[in-house]
């Protein structure tokens, strides 16, 4: 039998599948982010549904997770004074906000933020404090803060971000540097919260200080505060988190009888 | 910032993967075929009884082993084309021309030490990936090894 050797065929090669290895990237990654993003947002629904529904044991059982490394240089005296102006809101709370007990820790740290931590400890920022001179102005951010524990954010948003923290170490595992990405991400402890979320949080501070102290002054004051202070740049971190203070002011005063100022 | 520098990053090596990967394998096969057709007249067969894959009238001169091998890498673009392929499953195109490449290598390689036998039979190819990370869609480097018995006949 003498040897014939075959005819290469170089157009066709059997072992490669068909097709431009781009628009298979393009449709792989369309699939692949398509359904992240989908998942996402339907977990989402599902944690904002559940929100609500997460017993207080288990909001203090999540706060404790970050009250270790939170507030972790206390300046007790002061914590004790806002302390007192958490008693002065206690009669006002509803049902639902008693659900918590609150504590405010006041922590050295210069950053000019205010955190409300689940299972009820409120961190303010010595840097913060720096800032807001008048007692009626931090009783307006303690207020806010409460607000945001009535409407539950802290949890939902919190939610979220274990969402995809929880997505990312399945699909990547626990070591990757996108979990580590995710994780520092949700690790921003400022909450921060949708535009929406800041606004019916201030509606209920504001609302807190009508019926504690009958005025809200302390809430206008902040806001003036800030207006004047964020040209300078002073609030500069702080209304990073929240939105623009002449909005929140606009919308405060939209809430107030006419006459009122 | 960080993010930002990542992300481009990720994005930029994904280029730099693609636009020098596609070169390199274009290149590679241009190569290959050039070989192939150079050394087509020579029978590489895997059979392994000589009764028959010789002749059984002709008389042997040398019988060797023969070997040759390749390492062949994947590019940053195939590495997470491929990765994105192993969360939907299906065909991974990516390996299929590394292993396709590396194979077709290794066995004109092993042609090349040969020299000039009649036949090459008894071929064998092994495969072994290189440097694979824990999370299993690393690395991306193969090793093709092939070998046979190189036979020349005296007459």
């Amino acid at each position: 039998m003498k040897f014939k050797p075959k005819q290469l065929d170089e157009d066709i090669n059997v072992n490669v599948s068909r097709g431009s290895p781009l628009k298979e990237f393009f449709k792989l990654l369309a699939w692949v982010v398509g359904s992240l993003i989908l998942l996402y947002l339907l977990l989402g629904l599902v944690v904002t549904w559940m929100a609500p529904h997460i017993s207080p044991k288990v909001e203090k059982a999540i706060g404790r997770l970050f009250a270790n490394f939170l507030c972790t240089s206390e300046n007790e005296k002061k914590s004790a004074e806002l302390q007192t102006i958490i008693d002065e809101f206690r009669p006002f709370f509803t049902p639902g906000d008693r659900r918590l007990t609150y504590r405010v820790c006041v922590d050295s740290g210069k950053q000019v933020n205010a955190i409300a931590v689940p299972g009820g400890m409120m961190v303010v920022f010595s840097g913060l404090l720096d800032k807001v001179e008048e007692r009626n102005e931090i009783a307006f951010v303690l207020a806010h803060e409460l607000g945001h524990y009535h409407h539950r954010h802290h949890l939902k948003s919190l939610g979220r971000g274990l969402v995809a923290l929880v997505l990312s170490i399945a699909i990547t595992g626990e070591n990757s540097s996108a979990t580590n990405f995710v994780f520092n991400s949700i690790n921003q402890l400022e909450m921060k919260f949708s535009r929406n979320q800041e606004k019916a949080a201030d509606l209920y501070a504001i609302d807190l200080l009508k019926k504690c102290y009958g005025n809200i002054d302390g809430a206008l004051s902040f806001m003036e505060k800030m207006i004047i202070n964020e040209t300078r740049g002073k609030f500069l971190y702080y209304f990073a988190s929240h939105p623009h203070p002449k909005y929140r002011l606009e919308y405060i005063k939209e809430t107030l009888p006419k006459g009122y100022l | 910032m960080g993010v930002l520098i990542y992300i481009i990053g990720f994005f930029l090596l994904l280029i730099i993967g693609y636009v020098a990967g596609t070169v390199n394998e274009k290149n590679h096969y241009k190569s290959i075929i050039n070989r192939e057709r150079k050394t087509l007249e020579l029978p590489v067969i895997n059979i392994k009884k000589t009764e028959y894959a010789l002749d059984p009238k002709r008389k042997i001169e040398s019988a060797q082993l023969v070997s040759g091998s390749v390492v062949v890498s994947l590019d940053y673009f195939k590495m997470i084309s491929a990765s994105l392929r192993g969360l939907v499953g299906g065909n991974v195109r990516s390996y299929e021309t590394l292993i396709d490449r590396g194979r077709r290598e290794a066995i004109l390689r092993m042609k090349e030490v040969a020299g000039s036998p009649d036949i090459i039979m008894n071929l064998r190819v092994e495969t072994s990936s290189i440097g694979r990370t824990s999370s299993g869609f690393g690395g991306g480097s193969v090793e093709v090894l092939a070998y046979g018995t190189a036979v020349k006949y005296r007459y």
